[in-house]
């Protein structure tokens, strides 16, 4: 059994969005395997590396399955923010240890690197990997940069930045980027029928909806997945096999 | 205190470890999973000495030992796992000062041969023939770092227990077990009497107002030549057993004297949550919590219930007792089918009863 911890829902739900592009291309011998119920939100992450309470307290709770459910694989995808990857190592490292212990494993150097960590008679593996572009941003910031289609509503939002700019008003990037997929998927990429129920379905708060329904929005074979890519494919299976 | 536990071939258990415990533990786990087993493991390593060390839990389940009808080595089969009686039972604690204790326990065939009268026990000052000693015999043997501190073998003549000491260590840690299903008016007299005696009534009675505060003071009262009953009074003009009151104040009864009574000892308290209502839950971990850390008593409690765990973990965060406190969940291992343990501190307990997550071995 594989488990992802991820920040939110909408973490989620682009994922098994890739997961399911990614299952189509792979042969007919492995899938990638993460079943719906097998996602753990984190919901924040502890502002300080060196304390990151709500992982811990993520991690010590999966360990308690370990036995139980025949846990294989843990993965950890965390947006990357403002942070620097070093930083964010650090983060992933220090929750591992509280969780499990330090003598347990050897210590994650680099994303999509995988450990084995020891516990009792079972091996676990982690992994981790950042949400970014070009090691800056989150998830809307990766959605921005794939987004397929023509996004004038959602550009032209660059011209209300600069206005707030000359009042010496800052919209934050993060911010920034939440709005441009916000009116990308509200105006830019709903249809007059969906305009009806935008809320249900042109909105970030549907997104579940837009990735079932309008995948094609989006361009899953940018670059910008690459490493994200290479993050899934670890949790392949063979097929018939679940667990 | 035990802070470290290996259970091998006992009932249910092949090889279950436990490498986490504190002052207090509670543990959960579906039905027959084996908590009550695990009380009674604890208990029969602490009631080695005992002739009647694996009759005793036995007989607290309802069932009745007889010789008639079993070979008399089958008396002890069952808390054999699978009955196998090849493969002895295995207790490994580990103390916090380090100090590591190994108890086995087997079945051994022909064991006690010659009997030298000279090593004949306390326990039989009968005369008996040789040709009368059971086949099989009962071993026990107790090695405390490495030095064996009791060696005996229980065997029986003419169909009465019997006890072969080679070596045996008198002072053992006091532990008493506490069940639902388990009750004895005149046992609780005794204790209260000897609480009494050592002038700790006091205790008793401000645990009891946790549940009633009309009741005035305890008394244990003699109703015949032979026996005493723990009486009350609760101002109504006479004293009365408290056993004509509720459940969960017999209940609460028995847990302070269990405490008071094995001080630097181990109380083992089975379905803990038995007769308390959800609203004195919280009060009644404050004072097993207190007693037991005033007394230096280690707790075992098993539980079934969520409102009895949450009110655990409530009272362990605001108090300061998180340290003091763990939670162990029993639950079948996904591959092996095994029992095993899991170790579940005080801060993740709270966050999987916040986020309803499992955690009682479902």
């Amino acid at each position: 059994m594989n488990i992802l911890i991820v920040e939110s829902k909408n973490d989620k739900i682009f994922v098994q969005a890739l997961i399911e592009v990614l299952n189509i291309k792979n042969t007919n011998v492995e899938k990638i395997l993460i079943d719906a119920d097998n996602f753990l939100f984190l919901n924040s992450i502890d502002p300080n590396p060196k304390k990151p309470t709500n992982l811990i307290r993520k991690l010590k709770d999966v360990k308690t399955d370990i036995p139980k459910k025949g846990i294989k694989k843990i993965g950890i995808l965390l947006d990357i923010d403002k942070s620097r990857i070093d930083d964010r190592l650090v983060l992933v490292n220090t929750a591992i240890e509280q969780a499990f212990g330090k003598e347990t494993f050897n210590k994650i150097e680099d994303i999509n690197q995988t450990v084995s960590v020891q516990l009792d008679d079972e091996i676990i593996e982690i992994l981790c990997y950042f949400t970014n572009v070009d090691e800056n941003g989150d998830l809307e910031t990766v959605l921005r940069k794939i987004a397929l289609k023509d996004g004038n509503y959602a550009n032209c939002l660059s011209s209300w930045r600069e206005c707030l700019q000359e009042k010496k008003i800052e919209i934050s990037d993060k911010d920034f980027d939440k709005f441009w997929i916000d009116n990308y998927i509200r105006f830019d990429t709903c249809s007059k029928k969906e305009r009806k129920q935008a809320e249900r379905k042109c909105s970030m708060k549907a997104f579940d909806y837009v990735m079932q329904t309008k995948k094609d929005i989006f361009d899953f074979s940018h670059e910008v997945l690459d490493g994200l890519k290479e993050f899934l494919l670890q949790f392949k299976v063979p097929i018939n096999k679940n667990k | 205190m035990i802070k470290k536990l290996r259970i091998k071939n006992y009932k249910g258990f092949e090889d279950l470890k436990i490498n986490e415990l504190s002052n207090i533990n509670l543990i959960g786990g579906e039905n027959n999973i084996g908590k009550t087993s695990f009380l009674e493991a604890i208990f029969t390593f602490y009631d080695r000495i005992n002739p009647q060390v694996i009759l005793k839990p036995l007989s607290w389940r309802g069932i009745p030992i007889s010789l008639k009808n079993n070979t008399l080595h089958e008396i002890w089969s069952p808390v054999f796992k699978n009955y196998n009686i090849e493969k002895p039972i295995e207790f490994q604690f580990d103390y916090i000062d380090s100090v590591k204790h190994n108890v086995t326990i087997s079945i051994e065939r022909d064991a006690i041969s010659a009997i030298d009268p000279k090593k004949i026990s306390k326990f039989d000052n009968r005369n008996f023939q040789q040709e009368n000693i059971s086949e099989y015999s009962l071993h026990v043997k107790s090695v405390i770092d490495k030095e064996i501190k009791q060696d005996t073998f229980l065997y029986f003549v003419n169909n009465n227990i019997s006890m072969k000491i080679n070596i045996l260590q008198n002072k053992i840690k006091p532990a008493i077990f506490v069940s639902p299903s388990i009750r004895s008016a005149a046992q609780d007299a005794l204790r209260f009497s000897e609480i009494y005696r050592d002038g700790l009534e006091e205790e008793v009675l401000k645990a009891l107002k946790i549940i009633d505060n009309r009741i005035k003071s305890i008394t244990p009262l003699a109703i015949s030549e032979q026996e005493s009953i723990v009486h009350v009074d609760i101002g109504i003009g006479k004293k009365i057993p408290i056993y004509y009151m509720g459940d969960g104040i017999v209940r609460l009864l028995e847990y302070v004297l269990a405490i008071l009574s094995t001080k630097n000892g181990v109380v083992l308290i089975d379905e803990i949550e038995n007769g308390l209502h959800t609203s004195k839950q919280k009060d009644i971990w404050k004072l097993l919590f207190t007693l037991a850390d005033k007394y230096n008593v280690q707790v075992f409690a098993t539980t079934h219930s969520k409102e009895m765990s949450k009110a655990f973990v409530e009272f362990a965060l605001e108090n300061n007792f998180a340290a003091k406190s763990n939670y162990i969940e029993l639950f079948r291992n996904y591959k092996s089918k095994k029992v095993s343990a899991n170790f579940i501190d005080i801060e993740t307990l709270q966050y999987k009863i916040l986020n309803s997550k499992n955690f009682r071995g479902d």
